[in-house]
Formats: C-alpha cells, structure tokens, sequence
C-alpha cells in the first residue's frame, strides 16, 4: 500500500512537471504564434504602406499609414488607411482587459466616399482614429492578437538608417524603416492579470517571467509621395 | 483410513487477494501507459500542428521573398537596359515599350532587352492566367492575343542559383526551393486618369494646342468613357493616387467596368518626383530647350554647349536617325547662317511686339533678324520725274525723286502700326543730287489686315510727303545701287531686306517729261536678312511697277497655309511646323516652313538622302509643361520579341480621338509601306513600328492626310506635347512560388507530379526610374518604389 502510495505521488510529481512543463511549452508556443502573426501582419501591410498626400502619423505606440489592402471588388479603391494600436482595456468596459494588438481600418467602401460626404484621402485622417473609440459606421476593427500583447512599440528610422528621435512622425514622406516591437506572454498569464490590480508592479510580478519580447524590422520602400 | 468426508478449506481471500493485486497493478500500469501514450500522442500532434504551421508561415514568407527576389532582378534589368545616357558617347539612345527595351548606339541591329523572364528557355507560362493583370473579358478584343502573355519560369535552387530550369538541373545546386516569372509594363503606354480628360475646342486661329486633357477619356471601354465628368470632378482636388480609385468618381463604376479598363489606364506617368530632375530630355539625355525661353544666345555659334545653335548643330542626331553613311546636322542642311535665322524666326515667331521684340544680330546687313508679327517688305520703288529744262534760254531740268516702299501684312487677323518707318539706304546720289539714305514715316494707326498672298491684298505703300528734287542739266546717270530697306517700330529693326537696284536709268533735259523708275519686287518677303538676294528681281514693266498691288511676278504658286505667327509662347512643339524656312539660293526655299510631315528629309519636303528631316526637331524642343500623362507611342506589348506581341490601342485612340483620327491608332504599329514606309533608326532593321524620337511620328501618312500643308500637321500640332517614345516609371507583374521537393523527385528539376507548390504570391509593384546625375558617364539610374501589393493565392 505504501508501496502503491509512494508510487502515486512520484508519479502525480512526475504528472505535474510534465503539466507545468507542458503548460510552458504550451504557453511559448502560444506566445510565439500570436507574435509571430501579428508582427507578419503588420510587417505585410507596413512594407505595402504608399506615400500619398494623406500623412503618415507615428509615435512610440500608434502608426497610421496608408496601404492598398482592399480585397472587395465593390469598394471604390484598392488603398485602405490602416492604424495599430494597442488595446490594454476595453474602451467601453475598462475594467475587462483585452491586452490586443487593434488593428483599424478604414476601407473606401460606397456609403465612405459618397457624395464626398467623407473624404476618406483628407489630410490628416488618422485623426480620426487618435484615441478616439472606433466609429463603426466608417470603420472596422481587427484584433491581431488578443489577450497576450502586454506591450507594442515602434521606431522609426529615416531612409539612411538614421532613428527618427523627434516624435510623433507625421509627413508625407514616410519613414525608411520601422522596427516593431511587440512583448507578448500567454493568455492564461493574461487572465491572471485581470486578478491583480493594474499597476507596473502589481503586473510585473506576474507576467515578468513569461514576458517574451519579439522584434521585425519593416523596410517601407516607398518613401515619397 | 478415516473416511472422513475432506473439507475443502478455499481460501478466497488470500487466492483473490493476491490475483487482484496482481490486476490492480496490470490496471495502473495500462492506465498509466495509455494516460503516457495519450499525452504523448497529444503533444507529437500539437507539435505537428506547431511545426506544420511554421512551415506553412515559412514556405508564404518564402514565396514572398521570392516575389521580393522577382522585382528586385526586374528593376536589375530595366536599370541595365536603361542607362544614363551620356551626350557624345557610343551609347546614346533607347526607347521602352511594354515588356521590351530597345537600345541604339548609331549601329544596326538595335539590341533588344526583353523585360521580362525569358519563356524561350525553358518551362513557359501564361503570367496573365486568370486576366489578373490584363483585367476583365470584355475587352480582350483590344489584344490580339487574348491576354497571353507568356513568361518564363525562373527556378531558385536550395544554394541560391537563379535560372531556367536548364541551370538548376542535374542536382549541382540541391533541391529547388521556388520559382517565380515577372514581366513588366510600360506605365506610359497608358492613359494617365490625372491629366487626360475632356479635348476641348481649340481657339481660334489654332495655331497649336496640345494639352494633357486632349488625350480624351471617352474612349475608355464599357461604358466608363462616358463617365468623364464624374472622373474628372474626382480627381479635383487630391488626384487619383492609384488607378482603383477611379471608382470613386461613380457609384455606378462597376468592378468589372474597371476591370476591363485597368490595363489601359495609369496615374504614374509623371515626371520622376526628384530634386533637380526632369523627365522632358531629349534622345542624348540632355534637358529639352524651352521654346519660349530662347534668346539671342541661343543662335550663337561656338556659345553655350547647351544652346539652340549647337544642339542643331550637332550631328549625332543625324547619326541617330538616318541610314546614310554621311548624315548631315541641321547646320549643314540649312547653312551656318541660315540656322542661325531659323533659330531667330523661331523665337520671332513667338514675339509679341508689347513685350518683345524679334532678335536682331546689329549688323548691316543682319546675319540674322527675326521675323516679327508686322508688315514685310515687299517691294521697292525709284522714281525720277524729270521736269526738262529749257534749250533756249538754257534753264536746268528739274528732277524729283520719290522712292516707295510698299509693305505686306500676310499673316492672319490684324495688325495697327505703332511708331514705325522705314529707311531705304544705298541710294544712288545720281551725281550728286540726291542723299543716299531716305527715311520713309509708316502711318500711325494703321490697321493692315491679314490676308493670303494670290487671293486677299493687304498691301500698303508709303513714300515720304515729300520727294527731294534737284535741278540738273545736262545728262546725269543713275548709279545702281545695293539698296537696304529696314523696317522698324520704336528704334527695333524689324524686317530688313537688301537688293540692288538695275543700272538702266539714263534720263537727260529733253523735250518732254519723262519718267524713270525701277522697282524691285521680293518674291517671299518673309526673308528677312541678307542672303535673300536671290530673291529679288525688277519688275518686269518699265514704267508701271507692282505697287500696292500683288507682286505678279511671284504670284506664289507655293503652298502657304502655313503663313502664321504666333506672336506668343509657342503652345505646342508641333508650332515647329509655322517656322520659316531662311532664304537659300540653292535650297530655293521661299514659301517653305520646316515639314513635320512624311518625308520630311529637306526643305519642303523633297527627300534628300542623308539630310536630317526637319521633325527631328521635335525631340530637343519642348514647351516646358511637363512630361506628366505623356503617352509612349512604343506602346506594342512585346514589340518584336520572339513572344506574342500585343496591341493596346485605347491609349493612342485617347491620344487621337480629339482629331476624328481614332480609327488610325493602329497604324501607329504598322510597318507596312502604305502605312509608315520611312526607315529611320532603330527602324531600319527593327520593325515593330519602332519610334526612335517622338518626331518619327511625322513619317504616318494617315496622320498627315490633310488639305494642305498646315491641315497636314494639325494632328502633329495637337499631340506633339503629349507623346514620348520611353517611360520612366514601370510595373513589375510576378507571380511567385515556394516548392518542396519530395523523396523520389529528381533533384533541381520541377516535376508537377511530384513536387509541391506550398506558397504562392502575386505582386504587382510600380517603380519610377530617375537620375540623380544625368549626363554623367558611369552614373546610374536610381529606382524608388511608388506601389507596392502582395496578392495571395
């Protein structure tokens, strides 16, 4: 019977590390996928960005640009104005945590350039977006990757390689290349978050250990309008 | 014995006890294993998830990158095929159509650079299956080839070798990992959806108009040329960035009526967005002169590299264009002086007397002296009256002398004299009697009205108020005399001419008056300087002369619907055509304008072989506009490639729609003798309609199908802004693909049996070449990418 015993608890250890090992391995996984997936997305969209006469706009936590990424035939343009932003809480309940990469876009749809009603290439559109919550009559949302962002950042250099210190970018001309920095952990480590109060040190405690930090350069051929 | 029945003593317990343990353990260990197995056959397939997954991710980033490697080898190969030209070196010229550039050096054969993965190699394709590129399938019927348009596979080896398939084969290079095949489009073979637009009506007289918007939308097919004011009133104010956005000019744009256009429209063919750089330069890379901007140092001879004079100087053109050994530059064909007087003409013509005045070297007589918008000196009257004296008592004759100038105003609407005379020097003194130098008062305000020669008479003629007269006796005898008339209006010089007047003049006292003239009439008064000599003659009555009536004797027999001056900046390129011809005793070129028409080798048109024709000009001349929306006559797809070659008409029936010549678009390709029979250049040996410069188009003569020589180049006039013949901005269509080659596939070679596609990219990217340092040898062209799309499969 002891002999029965001793053998369940090596064997409820050996379990629990398989599972914990499982479980961490699970979770990099997940955290790799997710940023993985997201900084392809972005990197995709970022390389097709298109100098128009509708400034890009970037700082350390959002970028704006324009790309043409439209995949409807019925829309009235191939050029979409696309921004990332990341997404800690959601806007409408802030105390649900989201932790997501938000992708928003605005798509020349019919009803977004009738009439001219709304000119979707008006200078500084990216106004629109700027801490504003989405406006879901003219734009549409994506998440990239939710739950596990803990955080995104952008740098900017020029077409020489040069970091572009003074920010927020906004020009026409775009930068020469951003490098995307996304820290990821996994989802169950995000739960946990919701557990513990919204503070650095609160957080860091618990997501400080599971934190993976994923970087791509994007190289944004079009430079000049 | 004890009989004693024997009890059975089971032992249940102990027996099952020690059999069920034995169980319990056979039950953990089962359990167990398979609780392993589970957990091992969980995590094996979520590792084959996982590991499925990046490969996934990996071959679409692959293929990706491989469609990256396309575009970066097709901007390696417009970047060869297009040099920066280097004014005096071998390598002086090449156009660009769809798919193909053409390069010329002055040495037959041209070379031709296909732009685009050669299908001749091995393993062809269709790029455009699924009309991607081509768009929708209601306007096949514009290529004459359906759409086909045949690429090759370019195969990349696990070692990083790029070729046909003959260059990654036999296994030397490991397993293929991709392939891709790109072809690329000339952007400016297209209409620009941000200039074309509705042609409007020239104004009146049309001396020349040719502007973006008389590329005329309204032939876009499906229906979408009828929507050219929504197209317009879209683009205003932000234009189109791309071509989709066209859509946005109407709800009722419907995908596929975009589709079925998209081939045929741009909003790239601009001028390259670079500081410093221009697009509007000749065939040596050299900007284009601006017409309108053109001085007096412009007909220096030995001036400024850059001047009029020395660029039609230059003989390379001629060595660019004509198929004779001894090709002659524009100096030789019309005389180191007489160029110098065309240069002038051209920027007279363009003077308008309130602002400026025609160029006027100084000199007595003038090398050159520009034709000006006013009257022209016609013809030249002296006159003696000689009043006899008496014989007894001996009283001396009187003789008055009165000389005549009269003055034509050929050109069109009306022109009123302003503070003008005119002086007639070399006079005879006829002994003494008279000064040699008359200076004749043109009446203020007068208003001469413009007609034809032969048909309406605008001739004016002006003596002094009064004549000089003398008093003589005996027989004095008249002088010839070399005589120069000069015209001019507020001290400027505008028209000079210089004859010489007949010594048959002997008058003497007699018995009755008598009078004595002689007059000289000019048969094109539009000479203007020294070398019209030639020109005069006397009239051929003794005693009534020509004035103020037409000058019979050259009643022109010539052409002259080409009598016009512009007097403001030169509009269109095509104005070349209203030039005057200088005065050349052995071209005989009176009433001859330079001839931007077939066969426009020499003056008016008669061939000469070697002589370089006159619409060559057009190439070094431009208006300074711009070069935005210009349509690329090499506009054949694949011109002359050993692959199917394909028309794209819609861009040049946009271009002559405005002139009712839309039905002609396609003779723009031909090159059969009764269609374009020249041989110039590339052409010689090329075919495929080839244009060298944009003047070549001159030589269609369905183009030049008019009533007389100016109705001739009304189609010249109105396109010659709006043509280029090589582009600066390029689409680079790819189609690429990752590939796993399984065990049992022969290494390096592409089995579609076998082998497996497992990523797939199309991209389309539009790149604009420009240059940094035109004109330096050595230098390189720079590229930088305006479009950039990733389509997945």
């Amino acid at each position: 019977m002891t002999i029965l015993v001793v053998m369940m608890v090596v064997l409820f250890s050996v379990f629990d590390e398989i599972n914990k090992a499982w479980l961490i391995g699970e979770n990099r996984v997940e955290t790799f996928t997710q940023a993985r997936a997201a900084l392809d997305y972005m990197s995709r969209e970022l390389t097709q960005a298109i100098a128009t006469n509708i400034a890009f706009y970037g700082d350390g936590q959002h970028v704006y640009f324009v790309a043409p990424v439209n995949s409807n035939p019925q829309n009235q343009a191939d050029l979409c104005e696309i921004g990332y932003e990341l997404e800690v809480t959601d806007p409408s309940n802030p105390k649900n945590l989201t932790l997501k990469i938000t992708r928003r876009l605005i798509a020349p749809t019919p009803s977004n350039c009738a009439g001219g009603a709304w000119n979707p290439y008006a200078a500084k559109w990216w106004t629109v977006f700027y801490n504003q919550p989405i406006n879901k009559s003219t734009e549409s949302s994506t998440a990239l990757a939710s739950n596990c962002v803990y955080g995104l950042q952008f740098q900017y250099y020029d077409q020489h390689g040069n970091p572009i210190t003074s920010l927020p970018y906004e020009a026409n001309i775009l930068p020469g290349s951003i490098i995307v920095n996304v820290t990821n952990m996994d989802s169950r480590t995000a739960t946990k978050l919701a557990l513990v109060p919204n503070t650095a040190a609160a957080w860091s405690n618990v997501a400080s250990s599971t934190l993976r930090v994923f970087s791509t350069t994007v190289y944004l051929p079009n430079i000049s309008p | 014995m004890s009989n004693r029945p024997t009890s059975t003593i089971h032992r249940p317990f102990s027996i099952s006890h020690s059999s069920g343990e034995r169980g319990v353990a056979l039950v953990l260990t089962l359990s167990i294993l398979a609780l392993v197995t589970l957990l091992l056959i969980a995590f094996v397939t979520s590792m084959r998830v996982e590991n499925a997954a990046s490969k996934n991710y990996n071959e679409l980033i692959k293929a990706r990158e491989l469609a990256q490697g396309a575009i970066d080898q097709a901007v390696a190969q417009i970047r060869a095929a297009t040099p920066v030209r280097v004014p005096g070196l071998a390598m002086t010229n090449y156009v660009t159509f769809p798919g193909m550039v053409y390069q010329y050096n002055g040495t037959l054969p041209a070379t031709l650079v296909a732009l685009y993965s050669d299908p001749t190699l091995g393993d062809p394709t269709n790029l455009n299956s699924g009309l991607w590129i081509t768009g929708g399938t209601n306007n096949l019927g514009e290529f004459s080839n359906n759409g086909t348009i045949n690429v090759g596979w370019l195969y990349v080896a696990q070692d990083g070798t790029i070729g046909p398939p003959s260059a990654v084969s036999g296994g030397l290079h490991g397993p293929l990992v991709g392939r891709f095949a790109y072809w690329v489009d000339d952007e400016a073979a297209k209409i620009n959806i941000n200039t074309a637009g509705t042609p409007t009506v020239p104004p009146t007289p049309d001396y020349g108009y040719s502007a973006p918007n008389e590329v005329d939308l309204s032939v876009l097919l499906d229906g979408l040329g009828a929507q050219v004011p929504n197209i317009t009133g879209a683009r205003s104010p932000n234009p189109f960035t791309t071509i989709e956005e066209i859509k946005r000019a109407s709800a009722t744009i419907a995908p596929d009526v975009f589709d079925d256009n998209r081939f045929e429209i741009t909003t790239y063919s601009n001028d390259a967005n670079y500081p410093g750089n221009t697009d509007d330069r000749d065939v040596f890379d050299r900007p284009r002169l601006v017409l309108s901007v053109l001085g007096t140092a412009d007909i220096t001879p030995g001036g400024n590299a850059t001047n009029a004079y020395n660029r039609l100087s230059d003989a390379n053109l001629a060595n660019l264009l004509s198929s004779s050994a001894s090709p002659l530059a524009f100096q030789t064909k019309y005389g180191a002086t007489g160029l110098e007087q065309l240069i002038a003409n051209i920027i007279g013509y363009q003077a308008n007397l309130t602002t400026t005045w025609p160029p006027d070297d100084g000199n007595t007589p003038p090398v050159y002296l520009g034709l000006a918008n006013t009257p022209l000196i016609n013809e030249v009257q002296v006159r003696y009256d000689v009043t006899p004296g008496t014989v007894t008592p001996p009283t001396p004759s009187t003789v008055k002398r009165t000389v005549s100038v009269e003055l034509y105003y050929m050109y069109n609407g009306r022109y009123t004299t302003g503070s003008e005379q005119l002086q007639v020097a070399g006079l005879p003194p006829v002994g003494g009697l008279f000064l040699t130098t008359v200076t004749i008062p043109v009446t203020p305000n007068k208003v001469f009205t413009g007609g034809i020669p032969g048909t309406v008479q605008s001739y004016s003629v002006f003596s002094p108020a009064v004549s000089d007269s003398a008093t003589f006796t005996g027989n004095p005898l008249t002088e010839s005399g070399t005589l120069q008339i000069t015209y001019s209006r507020s001290g400027h010089r505008l028209n000079f001419a210089q004859t010489t007047l007949p010594r048959n003049q002997i008058f003497s006292a007699g018995p009755a008056s008598s009078v004595y003239q002689g007059s000289q009439v000019i048969g094109d008064p539009a000479f203007n300087g020294v070398n019209n000599a030639a020109e005069w003659a006397p009239y051929t009555s003794a005693s009534v002369a020509s004035l103020g009536s037409i000058n019979t004797g050259f009643s022109p027999p010539f052409d002259v619907s080409k009598v016009v001056m512009r007097a403001g900046p030169i509009q269109s390129v095509g104005e070349l055509g209203y030039i005057h011809l200088p005065p050349d005793s052995a071209l005989k070129n009176a009433w001859k304008y330079l001839t931007l028409q077939p066969g426009g080798l020499a003056p008016g048109g008669a061939a000469t072989a070697g002589q370089i024709p006159d619409w060559a000009m057009l190439d070094l001349f431009t208006v300074g506009t711009g070069t935005g929306g210009r349509i690329n006559i090499n506009s054949l797809v694949n011109a002359g490639a050993p692959e199917p070659t394909a028309t794209r008409l819609v861009p040049l029936k946009a271009l002559l729609n405005s002139l009712g010549l839309a039905g002609k678009a396609s003779d723009v390709y031909q090159d059969g003798t009764s269609v374009r029979a020249d041989t110039y250049g590339m052409k010689q040996t090329s075919g495929a309609g080839v244009f060298d410069t944009i003047g070549e188009i001159c030589e269609i003569p369905s183009l030049a199908a008019g009533a007389n020589q100016a109705a001739n180049e009304a189609a010249i006039r109105r396109i010659a802004n709006l043509i280029t013949v090589r582009s600066n901005t390029f689409t680079i269509w790819v189609l690429a693909q990752s590939i796993k080659q399984p065990p049992g596939s022969t290494i390096g070679t592409y089995n579609p049996n076998l082998d497996v596609i497992t990523g797939d990219v199309k991209a389309q990217a539009v790149v604009e070449r420009y240059e940094k340092t035109p004109g330096v040898a050595g230098a390189t062209p720079s590229f930088r990418l305006r479009y950039l799309r990733y389509l997945y499969n």
